[in-house]
Formats: structure tokens, C-alpha cells, sequence
């Protein structure tokens, strides 16, 4: 992708350097400890306890680990994972879904990327929540305004990704599907849509990230329920140990989930590229 | 670089106004036939001339609310931006500082930094300084990471020239390793301001008294329906102005560029 094309396409770029900087590691690195990003962990706990000490409304690390174990399967956060957990990946999975059919139909179609990419680069650079309490007047309060909010945030990556990376497969993969005759479902399948496979595991993973983060977003400002309510309703009650215990949860899991999509995008990578 | 940077400035400001031109078409049509309830999506005139003055807590105009967003959203773009070139900066000169930050970084969009406003509001009051900071680390991330690569991928031949002409190290940064980063810096200015925007938007809708975000909540929750979406054209189309400034700053900036 050309550096105009979009601000959001540039998450592909960041990323897709610190991919080539970490292939070009020698091999015997792999697989070490990664002592560096541990450090790194032990400082910000450390900060956190310091934290903790200066400011009653930060909860102490060790405090919330054990806060979280004892509230875990209390049926207030059991609830509210289970709505954030469904609603985030409802969202994800249709931002998904929509993202593949029209990122396709921008890569495949000369025509439909002039007329559809600038107006999809222009929505993209606008901050969505802002659109959030239209949301709430057309769906109400319940999961699907949050559902939407999380696809609109979800969506445009994989949209990006996918057909930039679509519209930039290197014009010999044609010359050889011209040369073998190869029929056009073939090509797609055969050459198209693995050359864009890397690519398309970055914006699943951006997707599912943003999905969480507007999902999260919609729940702070206004539902019925979910991880982001119980984060405000906790502060409000200035019960600060189940506030930072639902922060922590969170933070856990956007980690773990992004981590995952990560190691399956490094795959794909070295297996496609 | 110039020529593909200015193309994608028509394009977006081009863009911007059909966008407008078929929303505001669309709208007008969709409810002048009755296919919505005007309701949930109000008659344009009745947008237009909408009230727009907030009697309560603080009476504030239109035009007071769209100043306290701009100056929180200039200083969280300005304040990133400067910390992010100093973190990209640092990560390239002691490399093992930026690998050991690197899962952090490259996994900041899964973190819904928000979550983080009622320590910020403790640690600095109520006022703007929570939105700022938000903003200012929204933004910084992108800038950072943009400012290692642009450094680190330098060209070697623009290594070797600065060294072949023994230049000291300071002007070697002035004028070849800088020049040389700037085109990605700018890249990583551009989404910084959407993550600026995004960060001071969000905060204003949950904790702020005043500025757009406030006011686009505040009209929702008193079923100013019409006022609503005014200030929520204003919102976007300063979006659209702070987006569309910072890429005609990065298509002069970058005219020596080819």
C-alpha cells in the first residue's frame, strides 16, 4: 500500500516491519525467553504498586489478582464476560464477514475501488463513537447497539487489508494464471486470495482488537450490562478493587485474544511470503 | 512522495463533500417520503436550525463547546506527537529498550485505554487534563512506532554519504537521518490524529461537562434529537479538518521529497 492511502493502513505497516525485523532474527533466537518484554512487565507492576501506595483509588496488584479470583464465577461478572464476550465476537465475526465481501469487491474491481476506497478511507478517519448515542435512539440500549458499535469499529480493517492487499498482488501471478489458463474461481483461490492472506490475518487481528475496544466503548457510555458497565458502575459505587478487577479482566483478555491472532498472523506469514 | 500526498488530499477533500452532498440528499429524501420516523432521524431544516446553546450545568454556546474540543484535541495531537518522536527516537538509538516495548505497543489497539479515565481523574481533577493525557497517549503510540521504522530503515547509502563527509552527529541527524524518517513519521502523525480524535471524542462523552462529545450526549439525554445531530456534524467535520490539515502540513513538509 502506497503511504496515502490510508491512516488506517499504516497499522499494517508498523506491523509488517517489526514482522520483517523479527524473520530477519537469527533462528537461534526463536523460542527464548523473552526476557526484555518481562522486564518490562515487572516495571509497570512495580509502578502499579507504587501507584497503589499514592492514590486510594488504585487498587494494589496482588489486592486485585485476588479480588478477580474471588469474583470471578460471581454471577455479576460471569454475566458481564459472558456480554461482553458474545457481543465483541458477534461483532468481530460480522466486521469479518462484511470486511472479506467488500474488501474483496474492492481488490477484484478497478472500478469499485475508485468509486468506494476514498469514501471508505474518509469514514475511517473519523472517530465512530461519536455516532454512538444514533445508535442508542435507533436500537435502544440492549446488545445490538453495542454489536454495531463494535462492527463499525471492526470492520474497516479488514476491509483495508484485504483489498489493498487483493489489489496489490504482483501482476506476474496473472501472467502465469493467463498462461496455464487457468478459469477466474481457480486463480482466486489458487493465487489471489493466498498472496493476500498475510495481509488479511493483520486486519482480523486489528478487527477483533477494535471490535472489543467499541463494544467495551458502547458499554461505558450507556448498556445494560457487560465489562465496560460493571468498570463504571464499580467506580461510581467507589468500589475500586472490583473497578481495577474488571480492568485487569479486560486488559487480560483483549491480550490474549490478540496475542493468539497474532501467532496465527506470523504463520501465515512465513508460510505465504 | 509530494505528488501521491497532494492526489490524496483532493481525493479526501473531494470525497468529503459527495459524502456530504449524498448524505444530506439521502436524509432529506428518506424522510421527506416517511421512510423513517422523524422522530430518531429529524427533517434537515429542523437539524439546521436546531438550538444549539446547553442551558445546564453550564450555559455554553455552540461555538465554546467546538473551541474546548479543538484545543483538546490540538494539544493531545501536538503532546503525542512530541512524546511519540521521543519514544521512536529512543527506540532506535538503545534498540533493546524498543524490542523489550514492542508486544506492548503493537497490542495497544486491543487495550481500550478509557478504562484507565477514573484513576486519571483521581491522579488530575476534573478538568481537561484526563482527556488530554488519554489523547496524548492514543496518539503517541502510532507516532513512535512510525518514528523507529522511519529510522531504522533508513537507506544506506544515506548512511554512508553522512559518514564519507564525516558530518558530526547532530547535523548527520538534521539533515539525513531525519529527512530520510519524516515521510513515516508524518504517516504515523496521520492515524495519531484519528487516535487524538477518537481519545477526546470518547472521554467528553463520559466524563466531560463541556466540549462536542459532551454536547452530542448531553442533547441525547434531554431528547434534543435535532441538536444532536448538529453537533455531531460539527464533531465529524472537524474530524474531517484536523485529518485533512495534517496531511496538506505532511505534502509541504515532504516537497523535497521527489
Amino acid at each position: 500500500m502506497s503511504g496515502d492511502r490510508a491512516t488506517a493502513a499504516v497499522a499494517t505497516r508498523e506491523e509488517a516491519a517489526a514482522l520483517a525485523s523479527r524473520r530477519d532474527r537469527p533462528a537461534g533466537r526463536r523460542g527464548r525467553i523473552p526476557v526484555g518484554p518481562l522486564v518490562v512487565l515487572g516495571v509497570a507492576v512495580a509502578v502499579w504498586y507504587l501507584l497503589s501506595l499514592a492514590l486510594f483509588v488504585v487498587p494494589d496488584p496482588l489486592a486485585t489478582v485476588r479480588v478477580l479470583a474471588g469474583n470471578f464465577s460471581s454471577e455479576e461478572f460471569t454475566d458481564a464476560v459472558r456480554k461482553t464476550a458474545v457481543d465483541g465476537l458477534t461483532a468481530f465475526v460480522l466486521s469479518v464477514i462484511a470486511g472479506v465481501l467488500l474488501g474483496a469487491l474492492i481488490g477484484l474491481s478497478a472500478l469499485a475501488r475508485r468509486t468506494l476506497e476514498p469514501a471508505i478511507l474518509a469514514l475511517n478517519g473519523i472517530p465512530k463513537i461519536a455516532i454512538y448515542p444514533v445508535l442508542m435512539l435507533v436500537f435502544g440500549l440492549g446488545s445490538a447497539s453495542q454489536v454495531t458499535m463494535g462492527f463499525i469499529f471492526g470492520v474497516f480493517p479488514v476491509i483495508i487489508n484485504f483489498g489493498g492487499a487483493l489489489a496489490a498482488v504482483p501482476a506476474i501471478y496473472g501472467k502465469v494464471a493467463r498462461s496455464l489458463s487457468m478459469p477466474w474461481h481457480q486463480r482466486l483461490l489458487k493465487l489471489d486470495i493466498p498472496a493476500a492472506l498475510p495481509s488479511l490475518a493483520v486486519g482480523l487481528r486489528l478487527a477483533f482488537s477494535l471490535s472489543l475496544v467499541g463494544v467495551v466503548f458502547a458499554e461505558i457510555i450507556g448498556s445494560k450490562g457487560g465489562l465496560g458497565q460493571i468498570i463504571i458502575s464499580k467506580y461510581t459505587l467507589a468500589q475500586y478493587d472490583l473497578m481495577g478487577a474488571a480492568v485487569l479482566l479486560l486488559i487480560i483478555t483483549s491480550l490474549a485474544g490478540t496475542t493468539s491472532l497474532w501467532a496465527l498472523e506470523r504463520r501465515m506469514a512465513r508460510r505465504w511470503r | 512522495m509530494q505528488r501521491e500526498l497532494f492526489r490524496a488530499l483532493w481525493s479526501q477533500v473531494l470525497t468529503f463533500f459527495a459524502l456530504a452532498v449524498l448524505i444530506v440528499a439521502g436524509w432529506w429524501l428518506a424522510t421527506e417520503s416517511g421512510l423513517v420516523d422523524t422522530r430518531t432521524f429529524p427533517e434537515v431544516g429542523r437539524i439546521i436550525g436546531a438550538q444549539t446553546q446547553l442551558s445546564d450545568p453550564a450555559p455554553a454556546t455552540f461555538l465554546d463547546h467546538l473551541a474546548v474540543t479543538t484545543v483538546r484535541v490540538l494539544a493531545g495531537l501536538v503532546a503525542g506527537c512530541l512524546l511519540g518522536f521521543g519514544l521512536g527516537v529512543l527506540f532506535w538509538r538503545l534498540p533493546v529498550v524498543g524490542r523489550a516495548l514492542e508486544p506492548y505497543l503493537l497490542a495497544f489497539y486491543a487495550v481500550p485505554l478509557v478504562v484507565f479515565y477514573p484513576f486519571l481523574l483521581v491522579l488530575l481533577g476534573i478538568n481537561s487534563w484526563p482527556i488530554i493525557a488519554i489523547s496524548t497517549v492514543m496518539c503517541s503510540v502510532p507516532v513512535a512506532l512510525n518514528t523507529w521504522i522511519g529510522f531504522r530503515e533508513q537507506k544506506e547509502i544515506h548512511k554512508m554519504v553522512g559518514l564519507a563527509l564525516q558530518m558530526p552527529p547532530l547535523l548527520r541527524f538534521r539533515r539525513i537521518e531525519l529527512p530520510g524518517a519524516l515521510p513515516e513519521i508524518f504517516t504515523g502523525a496521520r492515524v495519531g490524529a484519528v487516535y487524538s480524535l477518537v481519545g477526546t471524542i470518547g472521554m467528553e462523552f463520559m466524563v466531560s461537562s463541556e466540549g462536542l462529545g459532551y454536547a452530542v450526549r448531553y442533547q441525547y439525554e434531554t431528547f434534543n434529537v435535532p441538536s444532536m445531530y448538529l453537533f455531531l456534524a460539527a464533531t465529524l467535520a472537524l474530524s474531517f479538518v484536523v485529518v485533512t490539515a495534517l496531511l496538506a502540513v505532511s505534502a509541504v513538509s515532504l516537497r523535497h521529497h521527489g
